[in-house]
C-alpha cells in the first residue's frame, strides 16, 4: 500500500499491546509488594510519544479508544483512564513543536508533571466519586516513569524510523 | 484518505467533550451495573491483550522445567507423588465425614451441604494500581465461572468473581475497601462482619461490641450467611482486639489466612455439580490418580 497515512500503523499498535502487557504483569512473588507502586506508566508513555512524535496520526479520539480498551484490560470502570489520556493527549498536540525542541531530560521532567497531574486526577475520581481511598504512594508512580521516559523516547524512535 | 479520525472539530472542543463522556461513563460504569454486559461482550474481545501478558512467564516456567536437572526433577516427582498419597488418605477421611455431616444435617433438615467442587485458575494479571485489590485469572464463562462465586486458595478466602469474560474473569480479593464477608469466630461461634481495609495484610470489624467473646488468635471462617460464600472456609485470625474506653464498639483487626500479595493459582468454588462444565470437570476436580 502506498497511502503514507496505513503504512507501518502496525508498530504504533504493537508497542501500546506491549505497554499493556507491561502493565499487566505479575511480579514475582519473590519480590517485594511495594515495589508495585514503583512500576511506571507504560501506556501513557508511549501514547505520550506517539503523539509527539506522529500528531497526524494519533490525537485526542485515537487517545480516548484507547483508554477505553485501557480500561477493559485492566479491569477499572470505564472512562478511568478516559480523562487522563485525553488531558494527556491534548496537551502533548497542543505543544508538540515545543516538546520536539527539547532536551531528553527536559521532556522527562515535563512529562514527569504532567503525570503527577493527571495522577491527582484520577485520585480525586477514586475517592469523590466511588469512595475508595487511595495510598499517597500513588505518586511514585509518575516519578519513574519520568525516569523511564529516555529509554522509552529511544526505543520507540527506533522502532519507528526502522518500521514507520 | 486513510485517516483514522479526521478533524472537523476544533481540538479543544473535542477535548473537552471527550473528558466530559469520560467522566459521565466513570460514574455510570463505576455506580450502576448497567454497562456489565458491554465489558463482558468487548472484554471477551481484548482478551488477547491479557494472553500476550502471560506469555513470558509461561515459555520462563517450561524453560525452567526444561534446563532443570533429571534427578531433581525425580526428586521433586518423588515428594509430589509423596505429598498427593497423604492427602488422598486425608482425603478419605475427609468424605467420610462429609457425608455423615450431610446425612446428619439432612435428618435436621439444615440445607447447608458441605461442597469442595473447585476449578483451579491461574493468576494471569493484576491491578495496575496497588491500592485496588483484585487480580485476573484464567477461567471464564466458557469454564462456567460466574459473577459472586467464591475464590480459594489452599490457605483460605480469597475473594470472589466481579466480572467475567469468555476464558478470564476479575477476582476481588478480600482485602479491598469494597469488599465484605460474613463470618464466624470457630471458638465461640459469634457471628462478625469482615471488611477489606486497603491494607494486604490487614481486615478489619466494624460495631462489634466490648461483650462479644473475641481473642487475639482466634480463627474466622466464612459463615455462609448471605448465600454468597459457602461456609466453613478460614478468611483471617484475630490479630488485634482492643476497647478503648469510652469507645462504643471495640477496635478489632484480623490478618488474612491467605497470603494475597502472592497468588499465582486460585480455586474457584462450584456448589453444585450441575454448574461446573462437565469436561472441566474431570479434569480437574476428579481424584487424582497416582
Amino acid at each position: 500500500m502506498a497511502d503514507p497515512f496505513v503504512k507501518g500503523r502496525w508498530i504504533i499498535f504493537a508497542s501500546l499491546l506491549l505497554a499493556m502487557a507491561l502493565v499487566l504483569i505479575p511480579l514475582p512473588a519473590s519480590a517485594p509488594f511495594e515495589l508495585n507502586y514503583l512500576r511506571p506508566d507504560w501506556i501513557a508513555l508511549v501514547l505520550i510519544y506517539w503523539i509527539l512524535a506522529v500528531p497526524e496520526k494519533v490525537g485526542v479520539p485515537a487517545a480516548f479508544c484507547l483508554s477505553l480498551i485501557t480500561d477493559l484490560v485492566v479491569g477499572t470502570p470505564f472512562g478511568f483512564h478516559g480523562l487522563s489520556f485525553v488531558i494527556l493527549a491534548a496537551l502533548a498536540k497542543g505543544s508538540y513543536q515545543q516538546v520536539r525542541m527539547l532536551e531528553i531530560w527536559q521532556q522527562s521532567i515535563l512529562i514527569g508533571v504532567a503525570l503527577m497531574i493527571v495522577s491527582g486526577v484520577q485520585l480525586l475520581m477514586m475517592t469523590l466519586m466511588l469512595d475508595r481511598s487511595s495510598n499517597l504512594l500513588q505518586f511514585m508512580k509518575p516519578i519513574t516513569s519520568a525516569l523511564f521516559w529516555p529509554w522509552v523516547f529511544l526505543f520507540l524512535r527506533f522502532c519507528r524510523r526502522r518500521y514507520l | 484518505m486513510k485517516q483514522l479520525f479526521l478533524e472537523r472539530s476544533n481540538p479543544r472542543n473535542q477535548a473537552f467533550f471527550l473528558c466530559l463522556v469520560s467522566l459521565i461513563l466513570f460514574v455510570v460504569d463505576g455506580k450502576s451495573t448497567v454497562l456489565t454486559p458491554v465489558r463482558q461482550a468487548a472484554g471477551s474481545l481484548v482478551e488477547p491483550i491479557v494472553w500476550l501478558a502471560v506469555l513470558p512467564r509461561r515459555l520462563a516456567e517450561h524453560g525452567s522445567s526444561f534446563f532443570e536437572l533429571r534427578d531433581q526433577q525425580r526428586l521433586e516427582l518423588f515428594e509430589q507423588r509423596r505429598l498427593s498419597e497423604m492427602l488422598q488418605a486425608r482425603q478419605l477421611k475427609f468424605e467420610a465425614l462429609a457425608s455423615e455431616n450431610n446425612r446428619l444435617r439432612a435428618l435436621l433438615g439444615s440445607s447447608a451441604k458441605v461442597s469442595d467442587l473447585v476449578l483451579i485458575a491461574e493468576v494471569v494479571g493484576i491491578s495496575p494500581d496497588p491500592d485496588q485489590h483484585y487480580v485476573m485469572v484464567d477461567k471464564g464463562l466458557n469454564d462456567g465461572a460466574f459473577v459472586g462465586q467464591a475464590v480459594i486458595d489452599a490457605t483460605g478466602l480469597v475473594g470472589q468473581v466481579a466480572e467475567t469474560t469468555t476464558n478470564l474473569s476479575k477476582v476481588l480479593l478480600v482485602t479491598d475497601q469494597s469488599h465484605a464477608v460474613p463470618v464466624l469466630s470457630i471458638r465461640t461461634a459469634s457471628q462478625l462482619i469482615v471488611e477489606g481495609t486497603g491494607n494486604r495484610n490487614l481486615l478489619s470489624m466494624r460495631h462489634v461490641s466490648e461483650s462479644l467473646d473475641l481473642k487475639v488468635g482466634d480463627l474466622l471462617v466464612t459463615s455462609g450467611l448471605g448465600q454468597r460464600f459457602p461456609s466453613g472456609y478460614p478468611v483471617a485470625e484475630i490479630a488485634r482486639y482492643q476497647l478503648a474506653p469510652g469507645a462504643a464498639f471495640s477496635e478489632v483487626l484480623a490478618k488474612p489466612s491467605s497470603q494475597l500479595q502472592t497468588l499465582d493459582h486460585v480455586l474457584l468454588v462450584f456448589d453444585s455439580v450441575k454448574d461446573l462444565i462437565p469436561d472441566v470437570a474431570v479434569k480437574s476436580v476428579g481424584p487424582a490418580d497416582g
